[in-house]
């Protein structure tokens, strides 16, 4: 076999090798410049939460946790109703909001470019864009107006219709995820697109769900607008004695529950803006003090949805 | 350029049975020499230079034991592979034939030869040129040249009869020429055994070609070698 | 005086008969020399994606209890070939089909099939792994499950015996209820294969099983294959010739033709399609000089 005698080759890397040195100097100014403009996007964050906690601490007592609020000037008050109200409006509006979430997160997945599927999409971003406070008048004239009174029930219909967007989006996203390979293989024994997506896709999907609603519910439960035409407010909401009266006045359990939402209802944002209008330095301060329960909220629900993640994962890898 | 180095290597084998077959055509040819000329060192290279044919025979061999296991030929590639692993072999038993017509010289020595030397001439040269044109027909893959190079065996057959009456006819005149005799018939034996030698060679053409595996029979059934 | 034989060549000439004749192999064991039951028949298939045609006329017959191979170069339709054999070709939208595919005398694609049914007499193996994020047990028994069977004893020994038959019982008894995502590569594989043995399937469909699994586990795969085919008829679609070389006994050459659709060139015994190809193309791609 022949040999030739390979021509030697015209090398054009070699000169125009930018040298060693300027290319670490970009390389460090590049990492010191991001660096600090990391630091300044952080910056913000750790300068409320440690602002808030500053502040809100100092007018953070065991009755603050405890008690309905007293009027000014008296010592003791607390911001129970709130609390209350908090949780009772972001549970009721759950219950609101994730069935028709999900399965609508279902149907976008599942026919995504059907008419209707498209229109799902399209309405959900739009829905997301809306202002809340516009939705917040729109349970005004949908869910008081009609029935002559604020109440927990229109509050948390205005909460449900916040959070809808994201959870269906989230649904949407997470199923997405769950790739075509394992729903084949589930079709390929024999079953029915139902049981493979109730029994398959569901469990590949749900820890992502549950982030993604969890998240939703946060930030629902922190908005002030869709809850100022609805809730409206009620310094004398406290489940505890309201149920006890109820029951005592020899009205059935259901119908007393029912009637805890049948009335205005307070919130933690409801009642930190309300506070912040107040020209009283107790009712500012127990504001920071709310804000701080709200900070405290919202990063439980933050780390707490990390360490559901966790867990799952590693349980996935075996480990 | 799918498979060109499997090919090169490929064809560097053929080459190299080429290689063999000339090799074994010019101990053939030089057999036939130290026959007619009585040459008795011409004999012993002749009988030295064999192991020179069986050393290629392994060598190509080798190379046809590494293409397997490296390169995987199937179907046409496979037969081929498998024909050129018989065909060496072919060669190589010629080769061991113009050897064994070498020391027949050397053990007939001067004594008088009986039978007319033009007969091993003409059985000796059509082999050479059967051989030749079948080797040529392998590397052509031509299976239609292979399947009619094999019916002049014939010939060689019917010169190997007359020269085995001629034989037995001298033994049970002259008992004493048994011994130059039967080296004779020997030297004869070999040179048809070689047309025989020619006959598969041809017939692993036709398996390249076509996948058959046959027995190319001379036309006349009783001429078979009952070997 | 020599005389000189004249043989006249042209009354012997062997050779035409030859090329002609049928090639009838020698010396091989079984196949294609016996009757074969065929479990699955194919008839003109065709396959349309919208207008696009991507298989035409295919007609082949499955042999039952046999491995068969299909091959062929990339995007000849080798897996939508497969796919049309359990309707998986149902999933994907504007599908059409033409021809019939015939499981035991009936075509799967009729009107009144039970396609749940169809998908479970006829198993399918990806060729990614695809384990549930489930426990290996429930991984198995999720097949089990969806045809009404909950005993808890029953779908024991359905486990057990699945995973034995596809070789990983020894490897998995003691951690059935880990997650079936937690095992190697070749492990989850073998896992896929326990599941689809688990419904008691009759045809197993292979798209390419080992492609992504190192040599050692494909090898496994291949083993368990053969112990396979005793029991049930196995296809499989390979871009790896080796593998469908030692495989299968009979092998299906598909390539894409002029008008773009895929069809089987040559379908024949292993052994001939390798040794002794009928077709210009099957000889070219077998050894390597296609393209």
């Amino acid at each position: 076999m022949e040999t030739t005698q390979a021509s030697p080759r015209k090398l054009y890397i070699h000169q125009s090798r930018p040298r060693y040195g300027w290319r670490k100097f970009t390389n460090v100014a590049t990492l010191v410049g991001t660096g600090l403009m990391t630091l300044v996007a952080i910056i913000p964050l750790f300068w409320i939460v440690g602002y808030v906690f500053y502040q809100g601490s100092q007018s953070l007592n065991l009755a603050f946790f405890t008690k309905t609020p007293l009027p000014v000037g008296m010592e003791g008050g607390g911001v129970l109703h709130a609390i209350e109200g908090t949780l009772l409006l972001t549970l009721v509006a759950a219950v609101f909001a994730i069935p028709p979430g999900v399965l609508a997160g279902f149907y976008a997945a599942y026919h995504a470019n059907t008419p209707l599927g498209t229109a799902l999409r399209f309405g959900t971003d739009v829905l997301s864009g809306v202002p809340s406070i516009v939705i917040g008048i729109f349970g005004y004239a949908l869910f008081v107006k009609p029935f002559g009174t604020y109440s927990g029930f229109a509050g948390a219909l205005a909460m449900a219709i916040v959070m809808l967007p994201t959870i269906i989006r989230t649904v949407e996203e997470m199923i997405k995820l769950v790739p075509q390979s394992m729903r084949e293989g589930s079709l390929s024994l024999g079953a029915p697109e139902w049981k493979t997506a109730l029994k398959v896709t569901l469990p590949a999907a749900v820890e992502g769900i549950i982030t993604g609603v969890m998240l939703a519910l946060a930030r629902a439960s922190g908005e002030t607008a869709p809850l100022l035409f609805t809730a409206l407010g009620n310094d004398h909401f406290e489940v505890g004695s309201l149920v006890q009266s109820g029951l005592r006045s020899g009205k059935p359990l259901p119908m007393v529950l029912w009637n805890l939402l049948a009335q205005p209802v307070d919130s933690l944002p409801l009642t930190l803006y309300k506070y912040t209008q107040q020209p009283y330095p107790e009712r500012i301060s127990q504001a920071w003090g709310v804000a701080f329960i709200l900070m405290i909220l919202i990063l439980a629900v933050n780390i707490t949805a990390r360490l559901v993640v966790g867990v799952r994962a590693s349980k996935n890898r075996g480990h | 350029m799918p498979r060109e180095s499997f090919d090169r290597h490929i064809h560097h084998i053929q080459d190299e049975v080429l290689l063999l077959g000339s090799m074994v055509e010019q101990a053939m040819m030089s057999a036939l020499d130290a026959i007619r000329l009585r040459d008795f060192n011409l004999a012993r290279r002749i009988i030295r230079d064999d192991q020179q044919i069986n050393d290629k025979r392994y060598a190509i061999e080798n190379a046809i034991l590494i293409l397997i296991a490296t390169q995987q030929p199937v179907a046409h590639d496979l037969r081929l592979v498998a024909a050129v692993l018989e065909i060496i072999i072919e060669l190589e038993r010629m080769g061991d034939y113009a050897k064994g017509i070498a020391q027949v010289v050397l053990r007939i020595g001067d004594a008088p030869i009986f039978i007319p030397v033009q007969e091993y001439q003409e059985m000796g040269a059509k082999a050479v040129s059967m051989l030749h044109r079948a080797l040529d027909a392998f590397v052509k893959e031509d299976a239609r040249m292979a399947s009619i190079i094999y019916l002049e065996d014939d010939f060689i057959d019917d010169i190997y009869k007359r020269v085995e009456a001629m034989v037995i006819q001298n033994i049970i005149a002259n008992p004493q020429t048994c011994d130059v005799a039967t080296a004779l018939i020997w030297a004869a034996h070999n040179l048809e055994r070689m047309g025989d030698r020619v006959t598969n060679i041809c017939e692993r053409t036709i398996f390249i070609n076509t996948g058959e595996q046959l027995e190319l029979d001379s036309i006349n059934p009783d001429d078979d070698d009952p070997e | 005086m020599m005389e000189t034989k004249q043989i006249s060549y042209d009354k012997v000439d062997i050779l035409t008969p030859i090329v002609e004749r049928k090639v009838t192999r020698y010396g091989e064991s079984g196949a294609g020399s016996e009757p074969q039951e065929m479990k699955m028949e194919i008839n003109n298939l065709s396959v349309f994606y919208g207008k696009y045609r991507a298989l035409q006329g295919i007609s082949i017959h499955i042999p039952a209890c046999e491995i068969t191979a299909i091959i062929g170069p990339s995007g000849c339709g080798k897996s939508t070939m497969l796919r049309s054999l359990n309707r998986m070709n149902d999933l994907t939208p504007h599908t059409r089909i033409e021809g019939e595919v015939k499981l035991d005398g009936e075509n799967i694609y009729d009107k009144n099939m039970d396609v749940v049914e169809i998908r479970r007499k006829i198993g399918m193996v990806f060729q990614r792994p695809n384990p549930f994020p489930m426990s290996i047990y429930e991984n198995v028994a999720y097949g089990p499950r969806l045809y009404g069977i909950n005993n808890r004893r029953d779908l024991n020994e359905i486990v057990e015996s699945s995973l034995k038959q596809a070789a990983l019982w020894d490897e998995v008894k003691d951690k059935l209820h880990q997650s079936g995502m937690a095992i190697s590569g070749g492990q989850q594989q073998r896992l896929c294969i326990a599941r689809a043995l688990a419904v008691e399937p009759e045809v197993i469909l292979m798209d390419e099983p080992a492609s992504a699994l190192d040599p050692i586990a494909t090898q496994k795969i291949e083993e368990l294959m053969q112990t396979l085919k005793e029991t049930y008829t196995i296809v499989i679609v390979t871009h790896n010739m080796q593998q469908a070389a030692r495989v299968s006994g009979f092998t299906a050459f598909m390539m894409i033709n002029a008008e773009r659709s895929g069809t089987v060139v040559e379908f024949a015994t292993t052994s001939q399609i390798f040794t002794n190809p009928k077709n210009k193309q099957t000889e070219d791609y077998v050894t390597g000089r296609f393209g």
